[in-house]
């Protein structure tokens, strides 16, 4: 009789604390959420200033990502780094040397390039099902790699553009999320048509920003889409897998198209809790 | 039945979308086709898009299209294809044209001329060097300073001129405050085969008494033919702890690119006398270019003149007193343009 009481106080706690868990979890939303994620992709990159052919980048990367939600406002600040490898598969790994006679060297260059981004964003729909957002992104990604056909390799893209996410809610641990951007208006820094970065007391980086040349979508391409999906673990934490694509092209000086798939593994913390209304 | 529809409409649109997303043709667009003629015609239209110097040169480029066009076929070897690449890029004469060929059977061809190694041996010099100093490895040091024995003449030598601006401020300054008490000064430029103009602005700049025009530069902004950005003007600037005093500088044809545009730059300035040969006459950058069989070629993207508008590429800048150096006087213990530099300034 004891140990039937004690069995059932046991469930009785049991039941009363998932209930309690999961009415906190539908009577709590979370004000903020930071994302970590390690990323793994392939950057396709035809970039006729650099190079006839093609070079892919395996690469992997963090990316860090602050999010602060309130009523039907969302506000996202984050930061990405990247590095990789770059190899032109119709090249294949080649030798050189300095002069005949001297050592030889492997030319595979390294990439390294990221991101940091600010956006806002506004809900259109906020109810059980789904939500849906629409905002403006700020963003900036830089990208370098030394020894691109034995030259140094730059790209510097600041980008405003529209963004728009669309979240499904698969009952209160699963969520589907698709995310679309666009640049609309862009600066973007290149290597100039000489291949040269040179100025009489200006810093090559100085100099290479002060060849930036406004456009926008019209002549510069950039549309990324993002899906993921996302798994409440629990009050605090959730887990997401994401697979994003985007695709650049731009013809200044000379036509540059590139692509990077990329899968994302993030671990999401919730915090800022507030009563749901 | 609606959401299956639906379901499945959502699916074969992902799907297309992964197919569309992976063809690399369409979202990234061909690759030229590897060949030798292929590969012949992206050489020759690289340099006809991007090479700076035709005018200069006085080099029709076209007609030398019609001319070796005629040479290639898709049956060469890669030898035989680097041999008529290298006879073609020899018409150019430029010292920053070469290109390289990959292991297996690694080459590489340079355009310019060449001229004799072992005219100028540092570690000569440093047997009469009362004091020296030098940042660097010891047997190949970047920089190097010092006295040279039972007189108050100081010595000044620099590697190259690869290293950031930075670099050249700090140690300039640190040799020149060293060599502050010496009544003249021997600056030996014939190491210098290139590096970053900037750099030799700022060393030059540690000679100047006043704000000078030296060198005009401009670069290809575009495929046209004669479409340049415009002049980019370069300018002494003075520093503070400038060496104003008597100063030698030593050139010959191992001072190239940087180490020219340098000699430029001090020709500007009053106190200083150049001695030697004349410089090696490749001034532009030279950035690379890939071609479709994986050979790297590099050339002169730009146009670089002296204040006047006077270009001295494929000649070389003259120097006050020409004093030329044979390999078997240096092997001998003889520098005759480093005595005839320290005779112009013991007569001061």
């Amino acid at each position: 009789m004891n140990r039937l009481l004690k069995n059932l106080l046991a469930a009785g706690c049991l039941l009363g604390g998932t209930t309690l868990g999961f009415s906190q979890t539908k009577s709590e939303n979370p004000g903020a959420e930071l994302t970590v994620s390690y990323l793994r992709g392939t950057q396709k990159l035809h970039d006729l200033q650099a190079s006839p052919m093609m070079y892919f980048t395996d690469y992997n990367g963090i990316n860090l990502d602050y999010k602060r939600m309130k009523g039907r406002n969302r506000w996202e600040f984050g930061s990405e780094a990247k590095t990789g490898s770059m190899i032109a598969p119709a090249l294949g790994t080649r030798e050189f040397q300095f002069e005949e006679g001297g050592e030889g060297f492997l030319l595979i260059p390294t990439q390294y390039f990221g991101e940091i981004r600010a956006g806002y964003q506004r809900g259109l729909i906020q109810n059980e099902k789904q939500e849906t957002y629409l905002g403006v992104n700020l963003r900036n990604q830089i990208h370098y790699a030394d020894g691109l056909a034995m030259n140094t390799w730059a790209m510097n893209l600041l980008g405003l553009g529209v963004r728009y996410t669309h979240l499904l809610k698969l009952g209160t641990k699963h969520q589907i999320l698709g995310d679309f951007q666009l640049p609309i208006f862009a600066f973007v820094a290149r290597m100039p048509f000489s291949n040269v970065v040179s100025q009489p007391e200006t810093s090559q980086f100085k100099s290479f920003m002060s060849g930036s040349t406004f456009t926008s979508v019209n002549q510069f391409q950039q549309p990324e889409i993002r899906i993921a999906y996302r798994y409440r673990l629990a009050r605090r934490s959730s887990l997401e897998l994401g697979y994003s694509y985007d695709w650049l092209h731009y013809s200044k000086p000379q036509t540059i198209k590139k692509s990077n798939h990329e899968l994302g593994l993030s671990w999401v913390y919730h915090f800022q809790f507030s009563p749901a209304k | 039945m609606k959401q299956l529809i639906k379901t499945s409409l959502f699916a074969s649109l992902f799907v297309c979308g992964l197919g569309l997303v992976s063809c690399n043709e369409l979202m990234l667009g061909e690759e030229p086709s590897q060949g030798p003629v292929s590969t012949f015609e992206y050489l020759w239209s690289t340099f006809d898009d991007h090479y700076g110097l035709f005018e200069v040169k006085q080099l029709d480029w076209d007609e030398v299209h019609a001319e070796f066009s005629t040479k290639v076929n898709d049956q060469m070897s890669a030898d035989e294809l680097f041999d008529l690449f290298s006879e073609m890029l020899s018409r150019l004469n430029d010292g920053h044209v070469w290109m390289v060929k990959p292991n297996p059977g690694f080459r590489r061809f340079d355009s310019g001329p060449s001229f004799p190694d072992g005219t100028f041996d540092l570690d000569l010099i440093r047997e009469s060097l009362s004091e020296e100093t030098s940042f660097g490895p010891a047997d190949n040091p970047l920089v190097l300073f010092g006295k040279f024995k039972n007189t108050n003449i100081g010595y000044l030598y620099l590697d190259h001129l690869g290293q950031a601006p930075g670099f050249y401020e700090d140690h300039i300054r640190t040799a020149l405050a060293a060599l502050a008490g010496t009544d003249e000064l021997v600056f030996d430029a014939r190491g210098i085969e290139g590096g970053d103009d900037r750099s030799a602005q700022i060393v030059a700049s540690y000679f100047a008494e006043e704000r000078k025009l030296y060198m005009k530069t401009r670069f290809k902004q575009s495929a046209n033919p004669g479409d340049f950005s415009d002049w980019i003007l370069w300018q002494l600037a003075p520093r503070s702890g400038a060496y104003t005093k008597p100063v030698v500088l030593l050139t010959d044809r191992g001072t190239g690119s940087a180490g020219e545009t340098f000699t430029l730059a001090m020709r500007q300035n009053e106190n200083v006398e150049i001695v030697g040969d004349f410089t090696f006459g490749a001034f532009s950058d030279n950035p690379k270019w890939e071609l479709p069989n994986g050979w790297i070629v590099a050339m002169s993207t730009g146009d670089f003149r002296d204040q006047s508008g006077i270009s001295y590429e494929g000649i070389g800048l003259e120097p006050d007193e020409v004093v030329i150096n044979t390999p078997e006087e240096v092997s001998n213990g003889t520098d005759r343009a480093l005595i005839r530099a320290l005779s112009i300034l013991l007569e001061n």
